[in-house]
């Protein structure tokens, strides 16, 4: 009875002990795992953002330079440069430029919170592996690997072509215009008036 | 003088009520100390149970309506400041522009008048719209921070009330040396009665005088 007794009281203390020992890893698993996510702050994140920016700005500038040259030379060949149609031409392209550097922002912040939010899901695993486990140096381990991995520089793919058909129409109407011209040298129209200028047409 | 029987029957009950009085002593040690782990159980459990609620209600000046429509502000003047920082009205006209006729730049500035109070329009809302998004996430953020701490009390609590089974077993145990004492007693007195109780009293028991009454002699005389 006494041998048995004992043996329970040692079983009890062993168990207390294990079970302190367990709540003393968890604890240092979430320092750990603390310390290891403690550099996805929000500067972080707007580092995130910002590269995102970095990466698809230059693009959508060189587009939009190009889609203006583009605009100018169309507008050059049909004679139309200084006609009011010009004016609306350039401004309907700035407002294509405005809105897709807006929708780009708005990306580069959506790309930013699904990092965050890909940090705080990698987070939420490791600790629910830790409390699964008890294990703090597993944690920690799991935390470092996951925190470089999510902090390693990203890739981004090439922005997709922003302006098409920046001259569409235009053309057409040159084209309109010459063959009235060789019909009957008849009165242009449209635009203004071929070599004379613009500034009839007004829209 | 008395007579041996009696004496016998007198140790006999008293071994007996030692012993019974042993064995409750140690049965009461066992139950103050089951009762006591049981104590220490519940306290272990309020405990956890505090911390967690402690760590719960600690999330929830954050998700009051207040907090959140001041966070969403927060987010969406953020954002719309990103935004319209991002729009920023283009200047300057194409080659040739400049010299046209004023009614062709007025078309220009036209255009981007409309496209600036356009953009400003759609900043505006999608800040708001991205700013409750922002304002959400930070709340579930603080909420699953929060959950953290209540899973940690909780496992506390689950660790602590696994121990319970063993400690109780453990406290059983408490007192055993008062029950083995009380065992002990109460044999001997079984023992001490039944002695007394034989004719050839307690002598006959450890073979100093002669066979009780019906029994066989301790050596038969055919051998």
């Amino acid at each position: 009875m006494c041998a048995s007794g004992g043996a329970s009281k040692r079983a009890a203390a062993d168990q207390r002990a294990a079970e302190t020992a367990r709540q003393a890893q968890i604890e240092s698993g979430r320092q750990q795992v603390d310390r290891a996510f403690a550099g996805f702050d929000d500067s972080f994140f707007d580092g995130r953002r910002q590269a995102f920016v970095d990466n698809a700005a230059p693009q959508l500038d060189r587009q939009f330079r190009d889609a203006r040259e583009n605009l100018i030379y169309t507008l050059a060949d049909a004679g139309t440069l200084r006609s009011s149609v010009a004016g609306n031409r350039l401004a309907d392209l700035e407002r294509s430029y405005g809105e897709n550097k807006l929708m780009l922002a708005d990306q580069a912040r959506g790309y930013a919170q699904q990092a965050r939010a890909d940090v705080e899901a990698a987070r939420g695993g490791v600790i629910q592996n830790l409390f699964a486990a008890g294990d703090a140096a597993l944690a920690g381990q799991q935390a470092t690997g996951q925190a470089q991995m999510l902090a390693a520089q990203p890739t981004f793919s090439p922005i997709a072509q922003a302006f098409q058909n920046v001259g569409a129409g235009i053309g057409a109407a040159r084209a309109g215009q010459q063959s009235a011209a060789i019909r009957g040298g008849g009165q242009t129209t449209s635009f203004g008036g071929g070599t004379k200028g613009s500034g009839r047409v007004v829209n | 003088m008395c007579e041996p029987t009696t004496i016998a029957l007198g140790v006999s009950a008293a071994l007996t009520a030692l012993g019974t009085g042993a064995q409750i002593h140690g049965q009461r040690e066992a139950d103050t100390e089951r009762a006591s782990t049981i104590r220490n159980a519940i306290t272990e459990q309020q405990g956890a149970r505090d911390r967690g609620m402690g760590a719960a209600l600690s999330t929830l000046p954050a998700v009051e309506r207040p907090a959140i429509d001041a966070a969403m502000d927060r987010a969406a003047a953020d954002r719309g400041a990103d935004y319209a920082a991002a729009t920023a009205p283009q200047g300057g006209y194409l080659p040739s522009q400049a010299a046209a006729p004023q009614v062709v730049r007025d078309a220009v500035d036209r255009g981007r008048a409309d496209t600036a109070g356009y953009l400003g329009q759609r900043s505006d809302a999608l800040g708001r719209l991205g700013g409750w998004s922002d304002a959400l996430f930070g709340v579930r953020q603080g909420v699953g921070r929060a959950g953290e701490g209540v899973a940690a009390a909780t496992s506390a609590g689950r660790g602590a009330a696994s121990l319970l089974p063993g400690a109780l077993q453990a406290a059983g145990g408490a007192g055993s040396g008062w029950r083995l004492a009380g065992d002990l007693m109460n044999m001997a007195g079984q023992f001490a009665g039944a002695a007394g109780g034989t004719p050839g009293g307690w002598g006959s028991i450890f073979g100093s005088t002669g066979p009780a009454a019906g029994m066989p002699k301790n050596k038969p005389a055919a051998l």
